[in-house]
């Protein structure tokens, strides 16, 4: 009875013991060597990142795995994630560059200009001098209004390698900011050509081809980028300030409200506000201009377009002394 | 001492301590994983959570809130808030305690129905430990969809055949069981209709099976109160739906929409027939399985139980692609068929080895019945612990579920404050709702109307589906005023665009003028609720800043 109590006893023992290691062994992360490259990009970055987490579960002083996640998460534009584990990774190997690079583009798509510049500067400086991390870095300096070194990292982007398509934009946006429309529009066309489905060139064309006196083919183009593009708030934009060209105000402002709810950065959000702001002036909706207006300054506090508009609205509603004190401001702005 | 001959059928009873030793060991790790997570909620789970969540509001189904399930799913969930309202645990952990209880239940009773086993023969006999610890590695490998349908649907089908099998013997099955059994699986097949398909099947061989068996057997076999009650409490189901208010919309406006427009949803038969899709994928080595399940075929004349899960794999299997969307969980039934096959193969392997063994061994062949069954589970466990990672992914190796409105969300509202989700993939936005304790507040918990209204209505112009696109648009714009949701989120970068199109119907964009824009966040169009301004706004003399920027 004792012995046979004894080895049951044993035998549970032994039984648990199998179970549990069968119960642990069938928790191992392990990746599907049948992945589809049919499915979507965001459908295999789930995947991946859900591995990762596993994985980083279980080792987590893997730098490499926190960068294989950060990369995941900077392809579906969740960049906060992004941030956090290239952070992570940095923390763990601090003299290696992949981090630093992922978390610039992510502090660039985050609006978070300063912090990008530094780590591109970090970036470059360390010897990655790449067309693309030169073009991330013009974009960022024509954000912050710096012309000059806009241009000079756009024409690097290009020298560095002409069939880029980011770097050719951004030296076409360069310089469109600087006024030269002609250089702009050969740099976008070769942005256009090289990056057929790429919303943002189509806006800079439109946007060139318009100071050009060309609403129509540019409104063209719009109306195209949209339909590849459905959250390009850009084009939308661009369409409001063709409607109010045309002093079609209430269209403008309806296009502009949209470009605002698609607007991820503090430039888009500015210039829409803006549109917006004297669409609202030229329908005579004094109120709604500078609520619209003072928006613009506060996401931008060199938006020309914006202060002048001020100008104009204080000056309609009659308060010449703050009139006076926005066209001083206007003064100050950079040129 | 019993020995145990391939030809017994006069076998003891299987010892109770594998099974019990088994089931506390795997059901611990479960538990464990369930307590590891706490927040952890599936996304089908959080969104039938959150419809009942809706009733306990007072919203009436179909006219502040539409989904394509039946609505008696929503009330069988209100029960989960009463719990969570009384512990005071959070609502993700309650659900997710009561379907480890549930599994938990199931593993008893299935204890409970395997005990008499009278009439079995050796390899049946020793199959039940391996069969048990392959369900119940299943279940903790599917710790993703814990508490999702097909889940529910495997545990109950799980013991609704071991209650069959036992009756295909003759075996006695205790009547209460037997009928909780059939009610049990009578709950998910009444959410899922589909998955009747492999309740039919395995029903389909039990029958032709009792045709070949003594009159005693035939008797057991046909006289079936758990049958009896399977089908009982899907008719009363249905009854019981009859008393929903409005329930004539959903049978006579969504269920046609549905059956005709779910299809628009879709992916390439590739894609299906991949088993790629993440979000708790969980289909093994894909030469590894067809491999262990044809050399299942040369065991079926050695266990009575692989031609059922034979069939089981099968009809899951074409209950997969029938649905034809290729989503993880809609294999659930499928690999939890191929890996109890499985699990019962390798089982009988290792017996078929060990009888080879024991053979020149006269001092193994000696041992008793119950010290051999308890070898061949050892060894059973060393060969399935190393094949068993191979034949099943862990569910949560491939599920993420990325916090995509969780940050706003928390900033700009508070609990209970209405929020509008205008999306047509849920798996991110129900889960916080339910954590956050936000309200959905447009009726179509999901916008699944627009992609099937657009697929029904094709390139062509078509009266009777523009007009149901138009109401669409216009129901949000009507909810928009109803609710005042402080948040408005529109998915805008699908591949249906809600977002576009809504914003250039006039009704909603009167409705937004209450609104104001906030800009994209992760995909989604964000409009928050204006509050009321001073009639002339300040001028802000610190926004005339003279800093060159950054």
């Amino acid at each position: 009875m004792i012995k046979d109590t004894l080895i049951v006893f044993v035998e549970s023992g032994l039984i648990a013991a199998a179970a549990l290691i069968m119960g642990w062994t069938i928790q191992t992360p392990l990746t599907d060597s049948w992945e589809s490259k049919s499915l979507d990009s965001y459908s295999q970055r789930i995947g991946e990142i859900a591995f990762l987490d596993r994985y980083i579960e279980r080792n987590p002083k893997s730098w490499k795995a926190c960068i294989a996640r950060a990369e995941a998460y900077s392809l579906v534009y969740h960049c906060q994630q992004a941030v956090d584990d290239c952070n992570r990774a940095i923390a763990l190997k601090s003299d290696e560059v992949t981090p630093y690079s992922l978390r610039a583009r992510a502090y660039y798509y985050m609006d978070k200009n300063t912090e990008a510049l530094a780590d591109f500067n970090r970036v470059i400086d360390a010897g990655e001098s790449t067309a693309d991390n030169f073009a991330f870095r013009s974009l960022i300096h024509t954000r912050r209004h710096d012309l000059v070194h806009a241009l000079a990292d756009g024409n690097s982007a290009v020298q560095l390698d002409k069939r880029w398509a980011r770097g050719n934009y951004a030296l076409a946006l360069a310089e469109y900011k600087l006024g030269d429309l002609d250089k702009a529009l050969t740099a976008v066309k070769q942005a256009c050509q090289l990056d057929p489905d790429g919303a943002m060139s189509d806006v800079l064309m439109a946007m060139v081809l318009n100071e050009t006196g060309k609403s129509k083919p540019a409104e063209q183009i719009l109306n195209h980028a949209i339909e590849r593009d459905a959250t390009c708030g850009a084009a939308y934009w661009q369409l409001g300030v063709i409607n109010e060209t045309e002093k079609k105000y209430t269209r403008a402002v309806e296009l502009c409200t949209i470009a605002l709810s698609l607007a991820y950065d503090g430039e888009l959000r500015a210039a829409a506000y803006a549109t917006r702001g004297l669409s609202q002036l030229g329908a005579g909706n004094l109120k709604e201009a500078l609520a619209d207006c003072n928006s613009a300054i506060k996401s931008d506090s060199n938006c020309k377009t914006a202060m002048q508009t001020r100008v104009l609205v204080l000056e309609r509603m009659k308060m010449p002394n703050k009139a006076g004190e926005s066209t001083k401001a206007i003064e100050t702005l950079p040129k | 001492m019993e020995r145990l001959e391939s030809t017994d059928t006069n076998l003891p009873r299987y010892p109770v301590h594998i099974l019990i030793v088994t089931g506390m060991a795997l059901l611990s790790l479960l538990l464990v994983r369930v307590l590891a997570e706490p927040n952890f909620l599936n996304h089908d789970c959080a969104f039938l959570l959150h419809g009942a969540r809706l009733l306990l509001d007072g919203r009436q189904p179909f006219n502040d809130f539409v989904d394509m399930v039946p609505p008696l799913a929503f009330y069988m969930f209100v029960p989960v808030w009463a719990i969570t309202a009384v512990s005071g645990v959070g609502v993700a952990l309650v659900w997710n305690l009561l379907c480890v209880a549930y599994t938990a239940l199931t593993v008893v009773l299935g204890i409970i129905v395997v005990r008499p086993t009278g009439n079995m023969k050796r390899s049946d006999w020793l199959s039940i430990g391996p069969l048990f610890c392959g369900f119940l590695l299943f279940t903790i490998a599917s710790m993703y969809h814990i508490g999702q349908r097909e889940q529910l649907f495997v545990l109950a089908m799980w013991l609704m055949l071991l209650v069959r099998w036992q009756r295909s013997f003759a075996n006695p099955v205790n009547r209460y069981i037997a009928i909780a059994a059939g009610i049990g699986l009578a709950v998910p097949c009444f959410i899922k209709p589909q998955f009747l398909l492999i309740v039919a099947v395995l029903e389909a061989y039990f029958w032709v099976l009792a045709f070949t068996r003594t009159p005693q057997e035939r008797y057991s076999l046909k006289s079936a109160p758990e049958v009896v009650a399977l089908i009982v409490t899907i008719l009363v189901g249905f009854v019981l739906s009859l008393f929903i208010p409005n329930i004539g919309e959903y049978f006579f406006h969504w269920v046609p929409v549905v059956a005709q427009g779910y299809p628009v949803f879709n992916p390439d038969l590739g894609i299906v027939l991949s088993f790629a899709m993440p979000s708790g994928q969980m289909m093994g080595n894909r030469l590894l399985v067809p491999i262990l399940s044809l050399l299942s075929l040369f065991m079926i004349r050695r266990s009575t139980l692989i031609f059922p899960l034979l069939l089981w794999t099968l009809a899951g299997c074409c209950v997969y692609l029938l649905q034809g969307k290729g989503w993880a969980y809609h294999a659930l039934p499928m690999v939890a068929g191929y890996f109890m096959l499985a699990s019962v193969t390798v089982a009988n392997l290792v017996d078929v080895v060990w009888q080879a063994v024991a053979q020149r061994q006269k001092q193994l062949a000696a041992l008793s019945a119950l010290r051999q069954s308890v070898i061949v589970f050892l060894l059973f466990s060393g060969v399935f612990s190393s094949l068993s990672v191979f034949l099943m992914r862990d569910s949560m190796s491939s599920a993420a579920v990325f916090p995509t409105l969780n940050d706003l969300i928390t900033r700009a509202t508070k609990p209970r404050d209405n929020v509008m989700i205008l999306t047509t993939n849920f798996i991110g936005a129900y889960p916080m709702l339910v954590h956050l304790d936000r309200r959905q507040s447009t009726r179509y918990m999901w916008c699944f109307p627009l992609p099937m209204y657009m697929f029904l209505k094709g390139d062509k112009t078509y009266a009777k589906w523009d007009k149901e696109i138009e109401r669409f648009y216009s129901d949000i714009a009507e909810d928009i005023e109803k609710f005042k949701p402080t948040i408005i989120a529109t998915e805008s970068n699908g591949l249906w665009s809600i977002h576009r199109a809504m914003l250039e119907t006039p009704a909603v964009r009167k409705a937004l003028e209450h609104y104001e824009p906030v800009g994209l966040v992760n995909g989604y169009s964000v409009w928050k609720i204006k509050y009321p301004q001073p009639d002339e706004p300040a001028i802000d003399t610190s926004l005339i800043r003279s800093e060159r920027g950054g």
